[in-house]
């Protein structure tokens, strides 16, 4: 080593402590848990294997399966349709058909358990495939948002070059357009696959035993944070194996394309096809938003003629600032750390990478999970009394924004990282010879050019952190009641009624995200790197 | 030395690895003060890697580059005071045309600052386009552009990285005078890397020959032309038209 590179290692250490810091932090919860594989209680496992495990595994599986086979086809159908085809209102369509994206799988669940409980029967409709199908409704804007911008990516050469190969159109989107936009829908299945192993909500009203909800019985029911902790290890090891399986299929092809980006030559549908296009998504948004938005302001029109319309922690306003404060604190946590850390490991090569790695684990690992990690790490801290005048953080909010952030920051940088990687490198490249040290190319140069995507992260963020239950549950502050918890409180006792205004504000809320995603993805924002 | 004086760049035994690839291997050369040095070799040969480790944007395994008599080797690139200018112009395009041109003069109070751009947009005789973005301009404009931005903060040498490849022949002729006249204007020390073999030949004060991350010769157009140091100078060359 000579003494330039000692003064550069000198120089760039703040930064490695400092990424290295928020790595450690935000993996510490998952890594708690993973510890407790090293040491595994027999006892616990045999019992667990005598009784609920396999039927858990079982329907977690078969939920699992079914809900990505409903999400692939029907994102990926609905796509292809208003990328390849031009029909009348394509493009508000196109639009509208991301918004089952703020409507919660548990909020769709029982709208839909009350309306089919007339026609299949009160224990009919609680089955593990009307589950399915609510959670593929709600599930499918994954899929669609990035088949539609890997269909969008294509480079029209390779369409052309196939149709003029003497493929058919019908040929040309299975051999050509298909396998190219593999990688993209691979990515939008993993997300869905990942979002019904944390689902808790929508489980429990189908009454599908799934083993999320079994940690989350285990935890409440029987208090044995041991064995919760354990079964919490089962869909650690699946969510791994998940990623590693989207890697795989990845594969080594090189799916990027050269040539103009102006997506396939749309064919005008008319007469009937038209209608039968307009007819089929619009049947889609009407079962995965409309009904259930009609339905939810009847019932809450009930509620508030009945006077039903707060709980004992207070009314919608006071549910309402929960959920705004601990949305725009986690949102801020997520996107402000997740840019750090992108920003931060672009600079340092394979070994940042590998750090900005560690710091989204916690995006593989279903929420109730997360929730009992950082439960277990924060009160260790609180033992040794770390935090200074007796503050607990097991409870606070710091406690659960914390567990949102070790969560969700993967959205974040995920988002973030893939509009740096649009910034040219010539432009970093100049804005450095030009003088400017690293933080005034971040925020001169870089930043700037990817605020599209950034908005687009914070977007995401915010409607996941609306919507989510698990972790806000179990590690709100006491009084910090979010919309989401008063729906599940509603929703335990099957008291729809009230469940309804809540779910309606939940809705409205996530709908403006969703909205600012929209105009951050037209404006070039991508969801891919 | 006597000419140490005007020696503006000054790369001695500079190596470059990727892996156990030799990307630039042991290459010396200096360029005088006003002088602009034609870089050229076919595509692969290391040139561009050669250009980007001088700057600092790329690590050296070993070697050393002065600027004047300043020793850079162990300075980041916003450090060294080094120009560059991209074939792609590297533009930022959220920024007016005035406010790119500015970026390396934060240095300057503000007055100074706007004194600096305004007489750098003449030189490229662009002064009218300064309220403008990059994106309004066309391919050779912008192109002057990058120059003015390389040249604004007076660097010690600047460095130009296949700089015309993007403009279409009629324009490249154009801008390539141009840009000349401009660099001999200023007195600022430059080398231009290009695959082009007429381009070196014609614009070059001198011009080395890069080969498999090696200089193969570096001396006077017609030097070279004429007395090409081994065989694959005389190949490289044997094909070139110039000065017919």
């Amino acid at each position: 080593m000579t003494v330039a590179d000692h003064t550069v290692a000198i120089r760039t250490l703040p930064g490695w402590v400092a990424i290295t810091g928020v790595a450690a932090a935000l993996a510490a919860p998952v890594a708690v848990v993973m510890w407790s594989l090293t040491d595994p209680d027999t006892e616990i496992w045999q019992q667990l294997w005598r009784t609920r495990l396999p039927g858990m595994l079982r329907e977690t599986l078969v939920l699992s399966v079914a809900v990505l086979a409903g999400t692939l086809v029907l994102g990926t159908a609905l796509a292809w349709l208003v990328t390849a085809y031009e029909f009348r209102g394509r493009r508000v369509l196109a639009w509208l058909l991301v918004t089952p994206l703020a409507v919660p799988g548990y909020v769709l669940g029982f709208v839909w358990l009350d309306t089919l409980a007339e026609p299949m029967g009160a224990r009919g409709v609680r089955s593990i495939w009307v589950c399915a199908a609510v959670l593929t409704l709600t599930l499918y804007p994954y899929v669609y948002l990035f088949a539609r911008a890997a269909f969008r990516d294509q480079a029209q050469a390779a369409v052309a070059a196939a149709r003029s190969l003497g493929a058919s159109r019908r040929r040309t989107f299975w051999r050509v357009v298909l396998p190219a936009a593999r990688p993209s829908l691979a990515a939008g299945a993993a997300l869905v696959v990942m979002e019904v192993l944390t689902d808790i909500g929508t489980v429990r009203l189908f009454n599908v035993s799934t083993v999320a909800d079994g940690v989350l019985r285990v935890w409440f029911g029987s208090g044995d944070r041991d064995a919760a902790t354990e079964l919490a290890m089962v869909l650690i090891v699946a969510a791994v194996g998940l990623i590693a399986l989207e890697r795989g299929l990845r594969g080594g092809a090189r799916y990027s394309q050269h040539g103009a980006r102006r997506g396939p030559v749309t064919r005008p549908l008319r007469g009937v096809g038209g209608a039968a296009a307009l007819g089929g998504a619009s049947l889609v948004l009407g079962a995965a938003v409309l009904m259930p938005v009609v339905r939810l302001a009847g019932w809450a029109t009930e509620a508030h003629r009945d006077g039903a319309t707060q709980t004992v922690a207070g009314d919608l306003g006071h549910h309402l600032s929960a959920t705004l404060q601990v949305a725009a604190l986690a949102t801020a946590v997520c996107v402000g750390l997740g840019t750090g850390l992108a920003l931060a490991a672009r600079r340092r090569g394979r070994a940042g990478a590998v750090l900005a790695r560690v710091a989204s684990l916690g995006y593989a690992v279903p929420g109730p999970v997360v929730a009992i990690g950082v439960v277990v790490t924060l009160a260790a801290l609180d033992r040794r009394g770390w935090v200074p005048g007796g503050v607990l953080l097991v409870g606070s909010l710091v406690g659960l924004v914390y567990g949102l952030a070790v969560r969700f920051l993967a959205v974040g940088y995920q988002g973030v990282d893939a509009g740096l990687a649009a910034v040219p490198a010539h432009a970093v490249d100049s804005a450095r010879t030009l003088g400017a040290r690293p933080w005034r190319v971040a925020l001169r140069v870089e930043l700037p050019q990817a605020r599209a995507a950034l908005l687009a992260a914070a977007a995401l963020v915010a409607v996941d952190t609306v919507k989510e239950l698990p972790i806000t549950l179990l590690l709100r502050p006491f009084g910090t009641d979010t919309l989401s918890v008063w729906v599940w409180q509603a929703t335990s006792e099957s008291l729809w009624v009230q469940a309804a205004l809540p779910s309606l504000a939940i809705v409205a809320v996530g709908m403006v995200p969703v909205a600012v995603l929209l105009w951050a993805l037209e404006r070039g924002a991508r969801v891919t790197s | 030395m006597t000419e140490s004086a005007t020696t503006a760049l000054r790369v001695e035994g500079l190596t470059c690895r990727y892996g156990s690839h030799l990307a630039v291997d042991d290459v010396s050369f200096t360029v005088q003060a006003g002088e602009l040095l034609a870089l050229v070799g076919p595509s692969g040969c290391g040139k561009s890697t050669l250009l980007r480790a001088v700057a600092g944007l790329e690590p050296a395994a070993a070697g050393r580059v002065w600027l004047g008599d300043r020793d850079v080797t162990a300075l980041e690139a916003e450090q060294r005071r080094i120009g560059l200018v991209f074939q792609d112009h590297a533009l930022f395009g959220h920024m007016r045309v005035d406010a790119n041109v500015a970026f390396g003069l934060r240095h300057l109070p503000r007055a100074d600052r706007a004194a600096r751009v305004d007489e750098v947009l003449h030189l490229v005789r662009l002064a009218h386009t300064a309220r403008r973005y990059p994106h309004e301009l066309s391919g050779g404009e912008q192109q002057r552009i990058a120059l003015a931005r390389a040249l604004a903060p007076r660097p010690g040498v600047v460095l130009l990285d296949e700089p015309f490849a993007s403009l279409d022949e009629q324009l490249r002729d154009e801008v390539r005078v141009e840009v000349a006249a401009v660099l001999a204007q200023q007195g600022t020390a430059a080398v231009l890397v290009t695959h082009d073999r007429a381009e070196a030949l014609t614009l070059g004060g001198r011009v080395a020959v890069m080969n498999a991350g090696r200089l193969a010769q570096i001396g006077p157009p017609d030097e070279v032309y004429e007395h090409p140091a081994d065989a694959f100078v005389e190949a490289f060359l044997a094909t070139t038209r110039w000065r017919a």
